[in-house]
């Protein structure tokens, strides 16, 4: 965002207007960064609320030396994610939805997660860190250097993450694509006996 | 979509070139990722109230700019503190020991009745006061009509001179502790003006005690009798004039 330094003084300075701005252009990307780590509307809206109401408390102590805004406010939705999850399910080292378990989930975010299928249970051995840069790099169609910003880590670091992440989803996905093949095969198999027994019978 | 998949494989071979001969696999698992993005559900109208909630909060909460200049915040407090200690330093003198022990040095502080004319001399006569026993603590009592009398504690604390002394008839100018107990009696001064007459403590100031001023008319004989009764104690209204004074 252009000028973002001189929007945040006028805002420190009281500025309402400025804010609007600052609010207007990280809004949709907040909300999605959210949503897509609880999968419930009223759940992603409460704590975008609570994400923007903690940035303006705490911009006044926003160090543009020490960081980019940008990275600033997805750290502080971040937390307040885990905060949410870790008060409201006994600080059990919940990140996001996937670390539920299904009995917690309400009907929303098990409608949300069923859309991911198989994938799901595959991500869901993920570490919540290579989820949000998967998250962040195929649903929201990040760059590696965007990702590395919000995530604090290098660009290559990103990368790297990512490809292992995928790798991961691969390894996975093929195992079960092959157990999937070796159950699936007496199945298959019927077919083709019914047809040699029915050859063998076929009076000659 | 085959756009980025194309993206994040180039990237996925570019960092790791051995996922080459995966190609076909790692295509699949991206795209059934895209394929698998839940929907994402936003209410236009919390957005628009959540930013008009927000933006209030800042408005409401916008700093008052001052027009001093910052250091004045460590500098003000301590400007008031001086002009206070400076204002209130007389008046604190019987507020304890130790400060009565310390406040020696004060202003004089003047009393008179009503009297017209004598009442500007006694304004006058606090003032040359204050100029010329900057280092006595000047006791001076109400007295009725045209009396006046002005009474300063040496600074040896052994003594009082009466400064100024003004009455229609002989009178004493006497002096009592906190307990009632007399503690110096003046020579008998005479009807009209007299300064500077010096009047010996029958024991030394306990500068923990408000000492207290009356006048006595003398009842003829020149001497102070109180023991006897015989001299008058000035009243108004059935009480004595007297203020307290401290050393």
């Amino acid at each position: 965002m252009d000028n973002e330094i001189e929007i945040i003084k006028k805002i420190k300075a009281g500025d309402g207007a400025s804010f609007g701005l600052l609010y207007d252009f990280y809004f949709d990307k907040i909300y999605r960064f959210i949503y897509y780590k609880v999968f419930s509307q009223d759940i992603a809206e409460d704590l975008t609320s609570d994400t923007f109401l903690k940035a303006l408390e705490k911009i006044g102590s926003f160090n543009e030396g020490k960081g980019s805004f940008n990275s600033w406010l997805y750290q502080i939705a971040r937390n307040t994610v885990i905060d949410y999850y870790r008060t409201k399910k006994d600080n059990l080292p919940i990140d996001d939805a996937f670390d539920l378990p299904v009995e917690n989930r309400t009907v929303e975010q098990l409608d949300a997660l069923a859309g991911l299928a198989k994938i799901e249970a595959y991500l869901k051995q993920l570490p919540a860190r290579s989820r949000e840069i998967i998250v962040l790099r195929v649903w929201e169609e990040r760059s590696f250097k965007e990702i590395a910003e919000l995530t604090g880590s290098s660009e290559a670091g990103s990368k790297m993450a990512f490809s292992r992440a995928i790798k991961q989803l691969r390894d996975e996905c093929g195992e079960h694509a092959l157990l999937a093949l070796v159950m699936l095969l007496p199945v298959f198999a019927l077919p083709f006996k019914k047809i040699s027994y029915y050859i063998d019978i076929w009076p000659s | 979509m085959a756009e980025l998949i194309d993206d994040i494989i180039k990237d996925l071979i570019a960092s790791d070139e051995s996922l080459a001969t995966d190609e076909p696999a790692l295509r699949q698992v991206i795209l059934a990722m895209q394929k698998s993005k839940p929907d994402l559900k936003l209410d236009e109208n919390f957005k628009a109230r959540l930013r008009q909630d927000l933006v209030g909060r800042v408005d409401t909460k916008k700093p008052i700019v001052s027009p001093f200049p910052w250091w004045t915040i460590y500098v003000a407090p301590l400007g008031v503190t001086l002009l206070l200690f400076m204002l209130i330093q007389p008046n604190e003198m019987s507020l304890t020991p130790t400060q009565v022990e310390e406040s020696i040095e004060v202003a004089p502080m003047m009393y008179s009745a009503p009297g017209g004319e004598m009442e500007s001399r006694m304004m006058k006569d606090a003032q040359t006061g204050a100029e010329e026993m900057a280092n006595d603590a000047l006791m001076s009592s109400p007295v009725s009509g045209s009396d006046v009398f002005g009474v300063n504690f040496l600074e040896d604390g052994l003594g009082l001179v009466v400064s100024y002394f003004e009455v229609s008839q002989p009178a004493f100018v006497v002096v009592k502790d906190d307990q009632g107990e007399i503690v110096a009696v003046s020579e008998i001064l005479m009807p009209g003006v007299t300064t500077e007459v010096s009047v010996q403590l029958f024991k030394p100031l306990n500068k923990r005690y408000v000492y207290h001023t009356y006048l006595y008319y003398d009842n003829g004989d020149l001497e102070f009798g109180a023991n006897s009764d015989t001299d008058s104690l000035r009243l108004d209204n059935g009480e004595p004039l007297t203020i307290p004074i401290i050393p």
